[in-house]
């Protein structure tokens, strides 16, 4: 079986944000909503310090914390390990949003224009987009990085791996042992984000030192 | 002036935002808050009210604050109110399915029990009869659940350092038990029922608080030996605006005060000072049940994603 | 939207343009995109874009001031433009001033070029550019890389010294292409070490970060070459002697001696003993160091002037004026002179060639400075002592300056080549005049910014300084501040002090016509005409990859070349028109329209060879027309067949880089220079003139040297201790100067991004100053020129600095998402002499500010 996952290299990754904004095209999410986005981190004092991005999406976990709390079944992990939210069955509760321990999940109480911030679309892409948010999603629910699984399905990369200026994101199937993933796990020693809470992610990480 | 950094961007900590008047702000979010509020102070009101003084209409009270308030609160919070019979869906993994069949479990067995004593003589059973006595335990049972399961709710985020500790039930638990006293309370003053219990109550007041207090107290060194996240959390209970509802009205108005005044209420001058004492202790104990309730929502802070720093 | 220029694919759905996605084919990107690549889609359907032309009704101009825009028609707006043209021909068309893009690099050429050439005007210059970017380190890269800027030869370089600069973190140049290739360097263990004030992106990508003060890097970088020389003796001897103008001659004057018969330079023949011209076959091997006498004159090879010069250099002395330890100096000087491996070879596709992996990388960072003429060839002189130029592993020039010919027809040949004393001469160059040999000085000057009278710079702000008008008296200029024309710049912005240039100079000018997609400060302040475009994706651009602008994004080292042509995916919206088909309308209501074809013509052939003349293919009478102009240069180049219908349909054409192309140093008979003996020449020539005119002072003309040195900004010298901070601004990747703040998915981003909008200052400072994170502070310069914005604590900042992400802050009514957004930088940007670099006239862009809080004093 297939189970699909994500490696991120940290040390390839410039921080450059193109992922957080090409997933943002690709899926018409509006403002607010992250699905990809980048953390910055900082650690050490002057002059030994660090600065580190770090590009988070949906992690996929193979025991997701939102499918388990999830009261109406709305978010449902596939058997090939996406986890999705069943837009129309979600009724924005929010108890995976907050379960989520990475921070994935948002809730849209509607669409909104990105320059007028009204629910009327400022212009024709601008309505092309609500119209491809309220199929994909809904007002009133949570939606999150579905790993383009309509992309996927169609044997193509998550668009956030074709985007990346540096080269960062590699996707592939975790069972595999000979996948590309699988490989760069192995060798360069990923790491999954906390693996504590048994949550058994499908994104891992590549140590950038 | 432009928007500050969103929650979700930042390093560190981050708050929790949806649950409760969290980073966004959207007012609607509030109805959370007043759903577990009222899911807590409702079936603590029936609880006490059925088992401890017996008054009906105290019962009922309680009964329509969960039937109808809890219910219309969690209506308004949800993105899509009209789906809200899938909540049912999932029992078996999710605190919040659990709940809400709890509730609707003891809205049936409560309106049930009470059934014989508002007019509904056609029941086959009475409050006192056995088959009553079963629906009631039934009644009680689901309302102690109602009580108590947000508290397994918030306990289950595992990434929230300051919610998932075992103390989040016995804490809500007291805190719904504390509130349906209080409830229950001025109720009877407000319906100037005879039979106002008053030594029952304060008595139980008193213990109640008294946890209460201590259950605070080992939350508040629990955070303070766990994660940096929980000492984020309880800085943020504490020196934060949150303080004022934390300290300010949980604290010293929802606890302090109210003990002391059920302490000097014996010693009131006259009945009706008592009893305007009283009265004033339960609704400040009650305003205490919420700001705890809001501080501990505000307080839920996720650990950082990358790493839990020492 | 960048002068990246990714290949890109736009998905168009029912007339909308709903996505676009990098090409993966392409060498130019791999298919990769970033932030703003794909947020372009912001950017063709704002709201807040131009649809119409606007013209002013309030006469008043000014900052705040409100222009009264009232709408025209095309009609009326081209009627009022060719008018104030004319009347400018008939005063004197010199009194025409072009300002054109550095966004649109190639598109500048047959917008603002071709026409200015055609209207007979001297006068233009590019937005900031050039005073930010160029002067210092284009010409400087020109000089000794035949390029615009050099960058690490990042598939064998092993070591890479960056002096302020981004190249390989999604800003800078290739910013795309570079990523990627950065990235695998990295991957492959290529180890970076970066002198940055900041601990900026590309600094926290790096090994080591070196946290340098601002201004300094040259003190830094002289005091490594004084080690590679002095102390370790890890300098690349056979490089010095065939590559440079190491051997030849100097004498007492600092001139060349020169052979009596040829005018050859002179060298040290070791073998025989005597001088003999540096290009005679006799000389097998000469002398780089000793003192030798030449018909009774004692002269010594430059390169012991050098060697000379650098002694005062101590890596202590530099310490205290850079901030970094003379021990660290010391390690990264050994460690780039060892891991240079002088005298090993690499053998690549069959050819053996020097083998050099190390690089010292700079640009806008380290050039930003009063001395930055300077800075630039201290830090690139690191490289040819190591003869670590253009070679595998080493500093490579930024895209082809060898070409030896597109496979099919063998045209869009060029190649470098030497001048008569030896030394690089580029040929394909994107400038007016080439980096080498420098033009003759013009006496008296020409141009409002007396550019011409000087050899190196490029552009200058002389035409904005307060004294502007004494001087074109002074210099005897006869004209004055006419029309101007400006094509996707906000100058306002992007210059310096806005002020300084609206009230000393764009308020001396009777109309300004600007082309723009929005209406921004400049055309709220200045512009009399706003002229709406079309954007890249609603018109055709010209060659967005070559000849010039190839710099700008074609990946290092062996490869691919690739040629595309940007085309519009929809239809201009609403009444926006594309600039050059305004321009070539223009040029024929002018009746200049064999003048433009002329002046075409003559920047096509020189940009990439060959003899193009557009009017033996064009009829006569045929109008001017941009597609038919572009099919004409393509079928030139690639033959019949790849006309712009073979374009539209496969968007871009690729073909393999030889070695040749690549590491051409090794193939080509040309030297740089150690020693820069004609800028003594061409400064004395310089001065000269300034004298004539009674103006000896006009600038410093003791920094006119052949060898380089570090002087001090102003800012250095800076005596009041409330002073106490140097502020820098840095490129974010998530933006492309000033621009890209008005777009919402971009400025979301930036909101949520610590640095993008904020200032950054050490943590420590801040403590020390009672400044906490998110505090709204204000910057303040001596002359009491500020800035404000909002606070972002970080230990990656030096403590005497404080630092500014891109070019935001806008006030604009026009860009209504942009507006209040981050911090503008430039108010703090003095326009003057003082900070001006004597020598390639180039901005001083770095300041010291005292910091306090909104509402504090
Ligand atoms: N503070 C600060 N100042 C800087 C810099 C910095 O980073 N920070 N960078 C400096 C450097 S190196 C440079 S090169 C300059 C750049 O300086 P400028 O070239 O002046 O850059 P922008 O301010 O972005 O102005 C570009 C203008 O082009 C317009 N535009 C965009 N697309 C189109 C189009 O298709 N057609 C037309 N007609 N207009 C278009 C935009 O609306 C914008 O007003 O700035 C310099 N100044
Ligand atoms: N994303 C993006 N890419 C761009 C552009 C853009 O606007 N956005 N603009 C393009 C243009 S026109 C240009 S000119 C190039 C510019 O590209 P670069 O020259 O690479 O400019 P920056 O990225 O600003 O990098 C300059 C660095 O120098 C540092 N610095 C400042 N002062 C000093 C100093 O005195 N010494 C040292 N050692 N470092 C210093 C700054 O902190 C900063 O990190 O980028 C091009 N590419
Ligand atoms: S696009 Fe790639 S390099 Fe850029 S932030 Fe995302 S993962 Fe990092
Ligand atoms: S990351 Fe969060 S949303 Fe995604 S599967 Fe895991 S728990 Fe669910
Ligand atoms: S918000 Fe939707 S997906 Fe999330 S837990 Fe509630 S019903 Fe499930
Ligand atoms: S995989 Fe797709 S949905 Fe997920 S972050 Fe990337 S682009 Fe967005
Ligand atoms: S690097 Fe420049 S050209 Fe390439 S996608 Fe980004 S903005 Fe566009
Ligand atoms: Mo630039």
């Amino acid at each position: 079986m297939v189970r699909w996952g994500m490696v991120i290299d940290l040390k390839r990754c410039a921080g450059c944000n193109s992922c957080t904004v090409t997933c943002k095209a690709e899926h018409h999410t509006p403002p607010g909503v992250f699905w990809a986005k980048v953390v910055r981190i900082e650690s050490g004092k002057y002059p030994t310090v660090i600065r580190q991005a770090l590009p988070l999406l949906c992690m996929h976990c193979k025991e997701p914390e939102c499918e388990k709390v999830c009261p109406t079944g709305a978010t449902k992990r596939s058997l090939e390990g996406i986890v999705t939210v069943d837009s129309k069955a979600c009724v924005g509760c929010r108890y995976c949003a907050v379960a989520c321990p990475y921070g994935a999940r948002y809730f849209a109480s509607d669409w909104k224009d990105y320059f007028t911030g009204d629910r009327k679309p400022s212009s024709p892409y601008a309505e092309y987009s609500k119209k491809k948010w309220l199929e994909e999603s809904d007002k009133g629910v949570v939606s999150k990085c579905n790993f383009c699984v309509e992309r996927v399905e169609k044997g193509r990369n998550p668009a956030c791996v074709d985007a990346c200026p540096c080269e960062a994101r590699t996707f592939g199937d975790l069972d595999d042992p000979e996948s590309e993933v699988s490989q760069l796990i192995k060798k360069r020693r990923g790491m999954q984000l906390h693996p504590e809470y048994g949550t058994d992610a499908s994104v891992y990480y590549l140590p950038a030192r | 002036m432009s928007v500050l950094q969103y929650e979700d961007f930042k390093p560190g900590a981050r708050a929790q935002m949806e649950w409760g008047f969290g980073g966004r702000r959207r007012w609607r979010d509030g109805a959370l808050l007043m759903a577990l509020f009222l899911g807590g102070i409702g079936a603590g009101q029936f609880v006490v009210s059925t088992w401890l003084i017996d008054s009906t209409t105290s019962a009922l009270v309680g009964l329509l604050i969960v039937g109808v308030g809890k219910t219309v609160a969690h209506l308004v919070y949800l993105g899509q109110p009209w789906r809200f019979y899938r909540l049912f869906l999932r029992p078996k993994t999710s605190w919040v399915s659990r709940g809400l069949i709890f509730m609707v479990v003891f809205v049936m067995f409560g309106a049930a029990y009470l059934a014989p004593d508002l007019g509904f003589d056609w029941v086959s059973w009475t409050t006192d009869s056995t088959l009553g006595e079963i629906i009631w335990l039934a009644a009680f049972a689901s309302a102690c659940l109602v009580m108590v399961y947000d508290g397994f709710v918030l306990a289950s985020c595992k990434s929230i350092t300051a919610w998932a500790t075992a103390l989040m039930p016995p804490l809500f638990f007291t805190y719904a038990v504390a509130g349906g006293t209080a409830m229950t309370f001025l109720t009877l003053i407000a319906t100037g029922a005879e039979t106002i219990e008053e030594s029952t109550l304060t008595d139980i007041d008193a213990i109640l608080l008294s946890a209460m207090f201590a259950l605070l107290v080992i939350y508040i060194v629990n955070l303070l030996a766990s994660t940096a996240t929980a000492r984020e959390s309880l800085r943020k209970l504490t020196t934060t605006k949150v303080a004022i509802a934390f300290i300010g009205l949980a604290i010293i108005a929802g606890l302090l005060v109210p003990l002391m005044l059920t302490y000097y209420h014996e010693h009131a001058a006259t009945g009706t000072l008592a009893t305007v004492l009283l009265a004033a202790s339960a609704i400040l104990e009650l305003s205490g049940d919420l700001s705890v309730r809001h501080s501990i929502l505000r307080a839920g802070l996720h650990a950082p994603v990358f790493s839990e720093g020492p | 939207m960048c002068y990246g220029t990714c290949t890109i694919d736009v998905r168009v759905e029912d007339g909308v343009v709903v996505g676009i996605e990098g090409v993966p084919d392409s060498p130019q990107g791999y298919g990769n995109i970033c932030a703003k690549g794909v947020s372009a889609l912001m950017m063709l359907y704002d709201p807040s874009r131009l649809n119409y032309p606007l013209l002013r009704t309030n006469p008043e101009k000014g900052i705040g001031v409100d222009p009264g825009w009232k709408r025209i028609s095309w009609d009326e707006a081209m009627d009022v433009l060719t008018s104030k043209l004319k009347e400018c021909m008939q005063r004197d068309p010199r009194g025409l001033y072009t300002v054109g893009s550095p966004t649109f690099p190639a598109e500048r050429a047959f917008n603002v070029l071709c026409f200015r050439k055609a209207f007979g005007t001297p006068n233009y210059y590019t937005g900031g550019g050039g005073l930010h970017c160029g002067n210092g380190a284009h010409m400087i890269g020109g000089i000794y890389h035949a390029s615009w800027s050099v960058i690490p030869d990042f598939k064998h370089c092993n070591l890479a010294v960056y002096w302020g600069c981004s190249k390989g973190h999604g800003a800078g140049h290739a910013a795309n292409v570079a990523a990627k290739q950065a990235a695998d360097a990295k991957a492959r263990g290529m180890r970076l070490i970066v002198f940055d004030p900041f601990l900026s992106t590309q600094a926290s990508t790096a090994e080591e970060w070196v946290p340098i003060k601002a201004g300094t890097d040259a003190a830094a970088a002289l005091a490594m070459a004084n080690l590679l020389v002095n102390d370790y003796g890890l300098v690349d001897r056979e490089y010095l002697k065939w590559k440079t103008n190491g051997a030849y001659l100097v004498g007492p004057d600092g001139l060349y001696l020169r052979d009596k018969k040829s005018g050859a330079p002179l060298v040290w023949n070791t073998n025989a003993n005597k001088q003999e011209p540096f290009n005679s076959i006799n000389v097998r091997d000469c002398a780089l160091t000793g003192e030798f006498e030449v018909d009774r004159v004692k002269c010594t090879p430059s390169f012991q002037l050098l060697k000379d010069h650098l002694k005062k250099y101590t890596p202590e002395h530099a310490s205290g004026i850079c901030g970094v330890s003379a021990s660290t100096l010391r390690r990264i000087a050994k460690d780039f002179g060892e891991e240079a491996r002088i005298g090993s070879t690499i053998n690549i596709e069959g050819k053996t060639l020097p083998y050099r992996p190390v690089a010292s990388i700079y640009f806008r960072g380290s050039q930003g400075h009063y001395n930055q003429a300077w800075d630039c060839m201290s830090l690139v002189l690191l490289n040819h002592l190591v003869g670590s130029a253009d070679v595998p592993g080493g500093a490579l020039a930024f895209g082809p300056p060898v070409h030896l010919g597109y496979p099919g027809t063998g045209r869009l040949k060029y190649s470098v080549e030497p001048d008569k004393d030896g030394l690089l001469v580029a040929r394909n160059w994107p400038y007016a005049h080439l980096p080498y040999p420098p033009p003759e000085p013009k006496d008296p000057p020409e141009r409002l910014d007396l550019r011409d009278m000087f050899y190196i710079p490029t552009y200058t702000t002389i035409m904005a300084w307060e004294n502007n008008e004494e001087l074109w008296q002074k210099f005897k200029i006869p004209y004055r501040p006419d029309v101007m024309i400006s094509f996707a710049t906000n100058q306002l912005m992007s210059v310096g002090n806005p002020k300084t240039l609206l009230e000393n100079f764009l308020k001396k000018f009777r109309f300004i016509a600007s082309f723009n997609i929005y209406s921004t400060e400049f055309e709220e302040a200045a512009a009399d005409l706003v002229l709406p475009d079309a954007c890249f994706l609603e018109r055709y651009s010209s060659a967005t990859t070559f000849p010039t602008v190839g710099v700008s994004c074609h990946a290092t080292g062996l490869g691919e070349w690739v040629w595309s042509i940007r085309q519009p995916v929809i239809k201009p919206m609403a009444e926006r028109r594309a600039m050059i088909d305004v321009i070539l309308e223009l040029s024929e209501r002018l009746g200049l329209r064999n003048k433009y074809l002329e002046a075409a013509r003559e920047w096509v052939n020189r940009a990439y060879g060959g003899d193009l003349d557009f009017k033996k293919v064009m009829d006569p009478k045929e109008k001017l027309n941009f597609e038919r102009l572009l099919d004409i240069i393509m079928k030139d180049r690639f033959g019949q067949d790849k006309g712009l219908d073979w374009f539209k349909e496969h968007g871009y054409l690729k073909w393999p880089k030889r070695v040749e192309e690549v590491y051409w140093r090794a193939f080509n008979d040309v030297r740089v220079p150690v020693y820069l003996e004609w800028i003594v020449r061409s400064g004395r020539k310089s001065r000269a003139i300034a004298e004539k005119y009674g103006v000896p002072d006009l600038v410093d003309w003791s920094a006119h040297n052949a060898l380089p040195e570090w002087r001090p900004c102003p800012t250095h010298s800076e005596k009041n201790p409330e002073y106490d901070l140097e502020a820098f601004y840095w490129r974010s990747a998530l933006h492309t100067y000033s621009m890209t703040m008005q777009n919402p998915w971009l400025n979301e981003v930036s909101q949520n991004d610590p640095y993008t909008y904020t200032i950054q200052l050490n943590t420590d400072t801040a403590n020390r100053k009672g400044v906490k994170e998110g505090d709204m502070v204000w910057l303040e310069n001596p002359k009491g020129s500020k800035a404000k914005g909002r606070v972002h604590l970080t230990d990656g900042i030096r403590p005497d600095h404080v630092a500014i992400a891109a070019n935001a802050g806008h006030w604009g009514k026009g860009l209504p998402i942009a507006k209040d957004k981050g911090v503008f930088f430039n108010e703090l940007i003095e326009v003057d002499k003082e900070h001006t670099c004597p020598v390639s006239l180039g901005q001083d862009i770095c300041v010291k500010v005292k910091l306090y809080k909104d509402g504090g004093a």
